[in-house]
């Protein structure tokens, strides 16, 4: 992996931390989706670490397509998982390269094994240039 | 610095200081309100809830949860000799010079009081240093209101009535807080290059804001405008 020259993940511009805790209803889960303009939410243990990530795609076809309850449902039910997370002082070509590989958007970012954030492949490529 | 909480737990040193802190300490204050969103604000107490901690532990902890036998006997001393100090002063303007000797009887059990918490706070006590002029200070402030506890209309027993005992609890939390702060600001000192984080505010749906979230919405920076266009 290459190391860039002192560029880490906490010169990017966050966003503040999308998230749910994971023994959220889904109901909850989609009325915070529906506030914001973001399109996944990450979830998060009781630690607020973050363990997985649930789209708006993944509450259509997890939940709405099976018939399923999403009053009963929580989020650790239906999230993907497990997710990459990034720390704050992690190396940002590295994160480059693995978001692009794996082919993510965004991300979760830590500080002290907290989630503080998400990171953007976007603001990551703009402070690469 | 506010109400000095006595003989304070770890939990109630942090749970009495830490908003307290935030609110009237100026440089705290200054810190937290230049916080960019409610996550930064929020690791910034959490960190400062941290130094509380850390500061309590090296401090506090030993003079507050070592306080023994010795605690009651000075309090059970200092209660009777500031008895015999208000009878003596009774005495004094009643009955004239015997009133003294009332009043030195309580001085001097005052003093052997103010000698058993001196010991236990020297002994546990962490030494900074400054010691050496605390000392001093101490042996100053102990002279002097012996001194104003003659002086009349009661106001020496007012004086120790303030002064008490609490006087060492006060050094030791006061002394814990100004550290708990240098722990904090050697923190941001090594995070002056702050994080830049987007508030979700930014990218609220505009279909389901209210109004009295719209009216909260603050201006953005251009940055951050330039990064919610990208989502």
């Amino acid at each position: 992996m290459q190391e860039s020259n002192n560029m880490k993940i906490k010169e990017c511009v966050l966003i503040e931390a999308f998230k749910c805790n994971m023994n959220e209803s889904v109901i909850d889960v989609a009325k915070k989706l529906r506030k914001i303009t973001l399109r996944h939410i990450f979830v998060v243990d009781d630690n607020d670490y973050p363990i997985g990530i649930i789209s708006i795609v993944d509450i259509n076809n997890r939940v709405v397509a099976e018939g399923k309850d999403p009053k009963i449902l929580k989020a650790k039910d239906i999230m993907s998982k497990p997710i990459e997370v990034i720390d704050l002082e992690d190396d940002l070509e590295k994160w480059y390269n693995e978001m692009i590989k794996k082919n993510h958007v965004m991300s979760p970012v830590i500080k002290d094994n907290k989630m503080i954030g998400i990171v953007t492949i976007h603001q990551i490529l703009k402070n690469l240039k | 610095m506010g109400i000095i909480l006595h003989k304070p737990s770890k939990e109630k040193f942090v749970r009495g200081y830490l908003e307290k802190l935030i609110e009237k300490d100026a440089d705290l204050r200054d810190v937290f309100d230049k916080a960019e969103s409610d996550t930064e604000r929020n690791f910034l107490k959490t960190k400062l809830k941290e130094s509380l901690e850390n500061s309590y532990d090296t401090y506090a902890k030993e003079y507050f949860s070592s306080k023994g036998v010795g605690s009651y006997v000075s309090t059970f001393l200092r209660a009777g000799g500031g008895i015999a100090d208000a009878i003596g002063t009774y005495a004094f303007w009643t009955l004239g010079g015997a009133g003294f000797g009332i009043k030195g009887v309580g001085l001097a059990v005052k003093s052997l009081a103010d000698l058993i918490d001196g010991y236990h706070y020297k002994k546990t006590s962490k030494k900074d240093e400054d010691e050496t002029e605390r000392k001093w200070l101490q042996r100053l402030e102990t002279a002097v209101t012996r001194s104003v506890a003659y002086a009349p209309l009661g106001i020496g027993e007012l004086t120790d009535f303030l002064r008490g005992k609490s006087k060492y609890d006060n050094k030791i939390t006061v002394r814990a807080l100004s550290h708990a702060k240098e722990y904090f600001f050697d923190y941001i000192k090594g995070e002056r290059e702050r994080l830049k984080i987007a508030e979700l505010k930014n990218f609220r749906n505009q279909d389901y804001i209210t109004q009295l979230e719209e009216a909260a919405n603050q201006p953005v920076e251009e940055e951050v405008e330039e990064l919610v266009e990208t989502h």
